[in-house]
């Protein structure tokens, strides 16, 4: 086998240097010798008023050389015969015209709105925008381009209809968007497949500068090239290429502060101990804090001039740590130009981002260069490398760490004394998570890609075209652990107080991991396209290969004697050294097809699909056709209405099937397999290796399979005053990979693995609207809208007989991750404590509660099922998941001169989350409380109180209850980004001999709606990421305010 | 254009080329994973899976919950954190094992010994490796093969010797389970408490012989399950059972057998065996296997002082245990003749006192404890130092500085815990003869106690050789995650573990420290009920015929009477 995959690409390799050297010496000697120059002329005008315009800018394409229209639209210039002349005038299209013997000087340009010619980027190609019949929608990113990200995938979120996009985590460097197209469709991963320049990539840590645009493809017709990987939705993203002309050099950059969204607020150290006592009491314990501590903690919260920090202290760990305003920063230098032959975009970007804390921060280098070149008329080569190096410095620690541990902060532990020593407390301490160890990371990535096109002469619209991509990545780690600094541990029983040092014993010690991966790509194109009358034909066939191999090393040493991280100089003891290697490589390959046909531009029908194979299932189950049949009928194109209704510029009515396939689950689930794990036990005094059985293997597995159905509309009217697209969807998700484990019992001993049979269904709308109206000259306005609704239903998937029969649990034909559990009905008061025991139990009338004791103050819950008791059985239906099934953004700018205003509000509705451990159960495992729950805890005096009475440190069973009490909805509105700019006039550009000049002020997640902002970032919400975001210990999102400036030279 | 074209022609050839390696391409060889073919081919396969299981066995000392140790649940020791699972439980009592909250069993597999869904899969493993060995039989040479089917046998007892003590009857599974060969058949009923007690002892007596003699350091079979340990197993759970006759044949066998230095004997340093140098001495008869790099210990790490030694100090012991042991005399504080002077608690106590525990001007680890009222260690709810304990017992004073390298063994069985469990059966038997004696007495010899006859002279009624042995083995196997059962099987969990636990106070009162041995740590509860631990709803959910399951041994409408 190994001998004919490294064949095969020998071949390859072999093949596209064969093409690179004969492409290059044809285009050598196929060079132009020098043109004739020849005149020409011609006027300028509206193609929908007719109207000449004046001021048009008329320019020989790669020479810098042109002229302007006059006051009627009219023109003269003498140019090489041949050469490209390009049209360019604000608020229209740019048009491009050669210079030749079919020269008519008749021009019309298009209005912006009525853009006919407009192409969008579909799956392995392009199509004109008017006749694709797939649902796509596209984001420039000159649209959006300086709203401050460091991440690019967060840019998404608001602006494309169809997208839910939720940031989970505000970290430098691990800060990436979680993306969903089309909502959920699948138990299986969500995750869309992401196109970077036509292969499979990461985008997040491109420089937004480079990006010319995103494509998100949605509908089956959009998605089945992709066969297996397609389901989920695609995002393909463009990079910039080089224009032909003078070369043209631009800078970006900006500068700029960050704050979090959300810090949630802890007591001090009296409420502490106040309420301590209250929570002991009422669990029945012995108070611990006397009078005395009381009234010294008291002193010190209010800065009482006898007040004794030192034996009452009162701190806040997140404070103590945090820093404020910390900066962000970014650049980028672009040249792009080129002649008529080849074209060029080089650019370096740089980023550097500071984090919550002194220890955390990241700086990116970018790095592209993308050149095309036409040796001949019907050959095009491309060379594109767009390259990134960033490195992450943060605590040893991981994020989380220190976020539990800095919530879960007693105020009543000092942090520093008053002389500066840093406290003992037991060992708990904050600043060492800061101040002992480090880690960083360093990543490189290399995405190359040669692309050879060549059109055949012989055949009349006949291309072929070969890419080969080589992406190789390296991920270097290197962790080094150092023992904390010594602490003091005080005693106050002397006077004056003595501090003694508490040493942690213990050397430094250092880990290093080297990762590498290498990706190839290789694909193969044959396209056609051709128009007979009124007939117009493409096909499209391409092969695509892709195999990647991963390998991973790692070594570490202990005990250092000097702090000086290099593994060489660590212990010689072999007892303290350890190393770590592992590999795993993936092999896919597919056939893609399409083919189109248009009659008289109006009547649009579509095939295409992809035969695929993937080496996650069993040999002779490894291929499948996942086909898509479409058709569409632009409505403006019959005379009924292009002669009669001359508002309409353009409406289409769109349709589309098709099946596509989701990769789920992990590669050789087919076979029965063992693990082998090291260091598992130990005989006569060594450590020995252990084997374990992983799951039972499913020799049938396969992937998943999706039937999508979408039905769209889109149109423009008014000239532009008004697009709109809309589309419906349904889409049947079957052969679900889900767990059978409800069926076996708990005595079967061992995971099953996944099944095939899951079966959902997802269905809503997406929609778009954009408005665009200049009021005059000066004044030009816009609305941009978007809207997705997506509900999805679980029709099929194992469940236990306890649930599936009852009709208040059952999970099957509800949304997936509904959210279940007890229904709150109140707080017991005590009124309710009929009997006056102090509890309420079946005496009191109420159906027993077995969760433990109950007594007022605790939550009462409903007997759903009527049996005289609360307990699991009582589960019921409660409420969306926590993805939201609405998502919204709206987009209105103002242009007024020079001046330009673009504001982004972004909003989720129809979700649910739970809140609930250390954020709303006071003390809960040993923590703090949170001030929300301070204020307004359950007493006799607050019977309406939104908590429940306090109790304990770990809190009461009952009242901690998967219940509708701990549920809130997530939805929320939030003033995703504003951007405020300023373009230099003329005037004054000319007399500095600059092209343009444009400084902007511009914010992210200025402020935000939400009833969970108290606890958390909304969008954290939205993304889930289990447990420790509901207790909030994640890297909140960043609140950032920057200043920019883009010069064009 | 003849270049364009040539390369034409080579670029239509691309697509041909890539079709004809299709066959193969997609074949990929997992790098992570290996067969059951490939493991059980030969014996060294088998023992990697064997070690596996050994790997699995409920090790209280070396994980990361361990930190609440089950020995809290007891009335030996509290944790210091209140939060802790063992500390709510014991104060409210309440195990809310309801499927929207586990509650109870938020706490995580060892430091809850008997984790139902965890013991299954072992069980599992077993039977997969009981199941292969013999099919195929013709891979492996007999002796090890009898040896290691033995081993795995005894195994699989152990785990299910810890779901029926608490939980009672389980279903006994004994097979690898199969839900495409079995069908419905996959669903087992629950066991009577009798029939898994039967099952597990009839197992344990048909491998004892199959196993090897000798564990202990430096033979080919150190840390091995042994005969010695499958009977130590079996004497064990028939005293759990209350079948005091046969407890006490049981454990007489390893006494007459593999006692007296055949292996097994006494190890003279009563503290000394738990440390690292000391694994696998003679007295070890069962023990999870640890050495001090990768399969490390967290016993001092977690249950060590606080303060200079840099230890957790999270297994604290208490009051009531600290007046169990006895004075240098013999006598329990509580006897008129012992010379306890509360003034003065800490004098003339026995020699294992000393080694177990640190109290208010121990030295341990160069650092003098203080633990009067305003030293470091007082009692302090609010610095977690709860009641002016701390353990010594097997803690490591060398290893100061290095806390996460310790490789001691956390023992499951030791020879003096036999000793103990023949004296106890011959009591409850009614056989209070000299044997029994002579067996409680070689304990408190080692430990530096005069005999029973030297402190009480004179004969000691059934009663009172009851109390005897219940306090010595109290303070013997103290720390060692025995004191649960040992009040679960006593039936005296409702009067010891409703008992308030105290911790030491020590003011100056009048230019004089006072002790003040009943302050307060925390008030208990237990009832009837919680003899056995509740099922998790979710697990009796998912077992259709376990769930229909009806009467018997306290089993009501499907939930043990502990929820």
């Amino acid at each position: 086998m190994w001998k004919n995959v490294s064949r095969l690409y020998q071949r390859c390799v072999w093949l596209l240097s064969v093409l690179l050297v004969f492409f290059i010496g044809n285009g050598v000697f196929a060079q132009d010798a020098g043109k004739e120059m020849i005149g020409i002329s011609g006027k300028v005008s509206s193609s929908d008023s007719g109207v000449a315009l004046a001021g048009v800018s008329v320019e020989v394409k790669g020479s810098g050389k042109g002229t302007v229209t006059d006051e009627a639209g009219l023109f003269t210039l003498r140019v090489p015969a041949g050469s490209v002349i390009s049209f360019h005038f604000v608020g229209y299209k740019p048009m491009e015209r050669i210079a030749g013997k079919d020269w008519s000087g008749d021009i019309r340009l298009t209005p912006a709105g009525k853009d006919l010619d407009e192409v969008v980027v579909v799956g392995y190609g392009t199509q004109k925008k008017t006749s694709t019949t797939a649902a796509v929608s596209t984001l420039k990113m000159a649209d959006i381009k300086d709203a401050p990200s460091a991440n690019i995938s967060n840019s998404l979120n608001g602006r494309l209809a169809g997208v839910i996009a939720a940031q989970n985590s505000g970290e430098p460097g691990k800060d990436g968007a979680e993306i969903h197209i089309r909502g959920v469709a699948t138990t299986g991963s969500n995750a869309p497949l992401v196109i970077v320049d036509g292969v499979p990539r990461d985008f997040s840590r491109l420089d937004p500068n480079t990006i010319e645009s995103f494509t998100v493809l949605k509908d089956a017709a959009a998605v089945a090239p992709y066969g297996m990987a397609g389901a989920n939705g695609v995002i393909l993203v463009t990079t910039k290429k080089g224009k032909s002309g003078k070369a043209a050099l631009s800078y970006n950059g900006y500068v700029g502060y960050q704050n979090p969204t959300t810090i949630v607020k802890m007591v001090n150290a009296y409420d502490y101990v106040r309420l301590r006592n209250i929570a002991d009491a009422n669990a029945g314990q012995t108070p611990i804090f006397t009078d005395e501590q009381l009234a010294g903690y008291k002193k010190s919260v209010e800065h009482a001039a006898d007040a004794d920090y030192d034996k009452y202290p009162n701190t806040n760990a997140m404070d103590a740590i945090r820093n404020k305003n910390t900066l962000i920063d970014a650049n980028n230098v672009s040249i792009s130009g080129g002649s008529d032959n080849t074209t060029y975009y080089i650019g370096l970007g740089t980023l550097y981002q500071q984090g919550l804390w002194s220890t955390t921060k990241d700086k990116r280098y970018n790095l592209v260069s993308n050149i095309e070149t036409r040796p001949t008329q019907t050959t095009t080569i491309g060379l594109s490398i767009n390259a990134f190096n960033e490195i992450i410095d943060r605590p040893s620690a991981d994020p989380n760490q220190i976020f539990s541990t800095a919530q879960a902060w007693w105020p009543i532990n000092a942090i520093r004394y008053s002389n500066g020593l840093e406290a003992y407390n037991n060992g708990k301490r904050i600043l060492p998570y800061l101040t002992s160890g480090s880690r960083t990371s360093d990543q490189t990535k290399i995405m190359g890609q040669l692309s050879v096109q060549q059109e055949l002469p012989f055949i009349k619209g006949l291309s072929l075209k070969g890419v080969f991509s080589y992406d190789p990545t390296t991920y270097f780690d290197k962790n080094w652990g150092e023992p904390w600094a010594s602490s003091y541990s005080i005693n106050t029983t002397t006077n004056p107080y003595t501090y003694t040092e508490v040493k942690v014993a213990g050397l430094p010690s250092l880990g290093e991991q080297n990762q590498r991966w290498k990706e190839y790509t290789f694909q193969g194109f044959i396209n056609y396209h051709n128009t007979f009358g009124k007939h117009d034909i493409t096909a499209l066939a391409v092969m695509e290969a892709r195999k990647t191999n991963w390998d991973y090393f790692a070594a570490s040493r202990g005990n250092y004697q000097f702090n000086i991280p290099e593994i060489d100089l660590g212990s010689s003891d072999k007892e303290t050294w350890g190393t770590g290697g592992s590999s795993s490589m993936t092999r896919q390959v597919g056939y893609v097809y399409r083919v189109t046909y248009a009659y008289a531009g109006k009547y649009l029908f579509e095939a295409s699909g992809r035969y695929d194979g993937h080496y996650y299932f069993a040999p002779g189950s490894r291929y499948g056709f996942f086909p898509a049949f479409s058709a569409g009928w632009r409505l403006s194109e019959e005379p009924f209405i292009r002669d009669n209704l001359h508002w309409i510029d353009n409406l289409k009515v769109r349709g589309s099937y098709g099946e596509s396939g989701n990769l789920a689950g992990a590669p050789f689930q087919y076979s029965s397999a063992m693990t082998l794990a090291g260091n598992v036990y130990d005989f006569n005094g060594s450590v020995l290796q252990g084997v374990s059985e992983r799951a039972e293997p499913n020799p049938s597995i396969t992937w998943e399979r999706a039937k999508k159905t979408d039905v769209g509309v889109e149109g423009s009217l008014w000239g532009g005053l008004l697009s709109f697209t809309a589309d419906y969807f349904y889409e049947k998700r079957n052969n679900m990979l889900v767990s059978p484990n409800s069926i076996v019992p708990v005595e079967y001993g061992i995971g099953l693995s996944q099944v095939n049979a899951g079966i959902m269904s997802n269905h809503g709308i997406d929609l778009s609207v954009s408005s665009f109206h200049s009021f005059s000259r000066d004044l030009k306005v816009s609305l941009t809208a978007n809207f997705t609704y997506a509900k999805n239903k679980l029709i099929q998937t194992y469940e236990n007989s306890v649930t599936l029969n009852d009709p208040h649990r059952r999970r099957t034909g509800r949304p997936l991750n509904s959210q279940f559990g007890l229904k709150a009905l109140g707080l017991f008061q005590e009124s309710d404590d009929k009997n006056k025991d102090g509890k309420i139990t079946a005496d009191d009338g109420f159906p027993v509660q077995t969760f433990g004791d109950v007594a007022p103050g605790d939550i009462r819950y409903a007997d759903v099922n009527g049996d005289g008791k609360v307990d699991a059985s009582d589960e019921t239906y409660l409420g969306s998941p926590i993805l939201p099934q609405i998502i919204y953004g709206f987009n209105p700018r103002v242009a007024y001169k020079g001046l330009d205003l673009s504001l982004l509000f972004q909003g989720a509705a129809q979700s649910m989350v739970q809140i609930q451990k250390e954020l709303v159960w006071p003390f809960f495992v040993g923590a703090n409380a949170t001030q929300k729950t301070a204020d307004d805890y359950w007493t006799p005096d607050n019977p309406g109180a939104r908590y429940p009475r306090l109790f304990g440190q770990g809190g009461n069973s009952n009242n901690q209850q998967n219940s509708s009490w701990w549920y809130w909805s997530s939805s929320y509105l939030r003033l995703k980004s504003v951007e405020l700019g300023y373009t230099l006039p003329a005037s004054v550009i000319n007399r500095i001999k600059l092209r343009s000049v444009r400084i902007y002020v511009s914010g992210l997640n200025l402020f935000t709606i939400s009833p969970v902002k108290d606890f958390f970032d909304p969008e954290m919400g939205q993304a889930g990421g289990g447990d420790n975001n509901a207790r909030g210990w994640y890297y909140p999102q960043q609140k950032v305010v920057t200043a920019g400036l883009n010069v064009n030279f | 254009m003849n270049y364009i074209k040539r390369s034409s022609y080579y670029l239509l050839l691309a697509i041909p080329l890539l079709f004809s390696c299709k066959k193969t391409f997609l074949d990929v060889q997992a790098t992570d994973q290996l067969s059951s073919e490939t493991v059980f081919s030969d014996y060294s396969g088998g023992d990697l899976f064997l070690n596996d299981i050994y790997s699995r066995l409920p090790d209280a000392e070396a994980t990361s919950y361990n930190y609440d140790s089950f020995e809290d649940w007891g009335d030996n020791t509290v944790c210091s954190f209140h939060w802790a699972i063992s500390w709510v439980v014991s104060v409210a009592r309440s195990y809310g094992a309801s499927t929207a909250n586990p509650g109870l069993y938020n706490h995580d597999y060892p430091a809850m010994p008997f984790m139902y869904n965890y013991m299954y899969q072992f069980i599992r493993k077993c039977n997969l490796f009981i199941q292969q060995v013999t099919e195929k039989s013709a891979n492996f040479p007999d002796t090890w093969r009898t040896q290691r089917l033995a081993e795995a046998r005894f195994l699989r007892a152990f785990f299910y010797h810890e779901l029926w003590m608490a939980y009672g009857g389980v279903p006994i599974v004994t097979d690898v389970l199969s839900l495409q060969a079995q069908g419905d058949s996959i669903f087992k009923p629950r066991s009577t408490f009798d029939e898994t007690y039967t099952f597990i002892t009839s197992e344990l007596a048909a491998i004892a012989n199959d196993l090897a003699v000798d564990n202990t350091k430096g033979k080919a079979d150190e840390g091995r399950a042994s005969k010695g340990a499958a009977l130590a197993l079996k004497g064990w759970v028939e005293l759990f059972a209350h079948k005091y006759t046969d407890a006490a044949a049981t454990n007489k066998q390893i006494i007459d057998e593999l006692g007296n230095g055949h292996p097994y004997d006494l190890f003279p340093d009563y503290n000394a065996q738990f440390l690292t140098a000391n694994n696998n001495n003679k007295e070890t008869i069962f023990a999870y296997q640890h050495e001090p790099s990768t399969r490390v210990s967290y016993r001092s790490n977690y249950y060590g002082p606080k303060g200079n030694y840099g230890a957790w100090g999270a297994m604290q012991p208490t009051q009531n245990l600290v007046d169990d042991y006895a004075m240098a005399n013999g006598l329990a504080i509580t006897d008129p003749g012992s010379g306890y002077d509360p003034a003065h608690p800490y004098a003339n106590r026995e020699p294992r006192f000393y080694q177990s525990i640190i109290y208010d001007g121990s030295e341990f680890a160069g650092q003098t404890f203080d633990m009067k009222a305003g030293g470091e260690f007082a009692i302090n709810p609010g610095a977690e130092n709860n009641t002016g304990y701390f353990r010594r017992k097997g803690i490591d004073e060398s290893l100061i500085g290095n806390l996460g390298k310790e490789g001691a063994n956390f023992i499951f069985f030791r020879y003096a815990e036999v000793l103990l469990n023949y004296a106890e059966a011959k009591i409850e038997a009614g056989q209070t003869d000299q044997d029994a004696i002579d067996a409680i007495d070689k304990v408190r010899t080692r430990a530096g106690l005069p005999g029973l006859q030297a402190t009480y002279g004179g004969s000691l009624t059934q009663s009172q050789l009851r109390d005897i042995v219940r306090r010595e083995r109290r303070i013997e196997l103290a720390f060692e995650t025995k004191r649960w059962w040992d009040l679960i099987r006593w039936r005296n969990a409702e009067t010891l573990l409703n008992a308030p636990i105290y911790g030491v106070e020590i003011t100056q009162q009048g230019g004089q420290w006072v002790y003040n041995t009943r302050s307060l740590v925390h008030t208990q509860q237990f009832f009837t009920k919680n003899y056995l631990f509740p099922i998790y709803q979710g697990w009796i959910d998912a077992n259709s015929v376990m769930k229909a399951q009806n009467g018997g041994d306290g089993w009501v409408n499907g939930q043990n009477p502990g929820y």
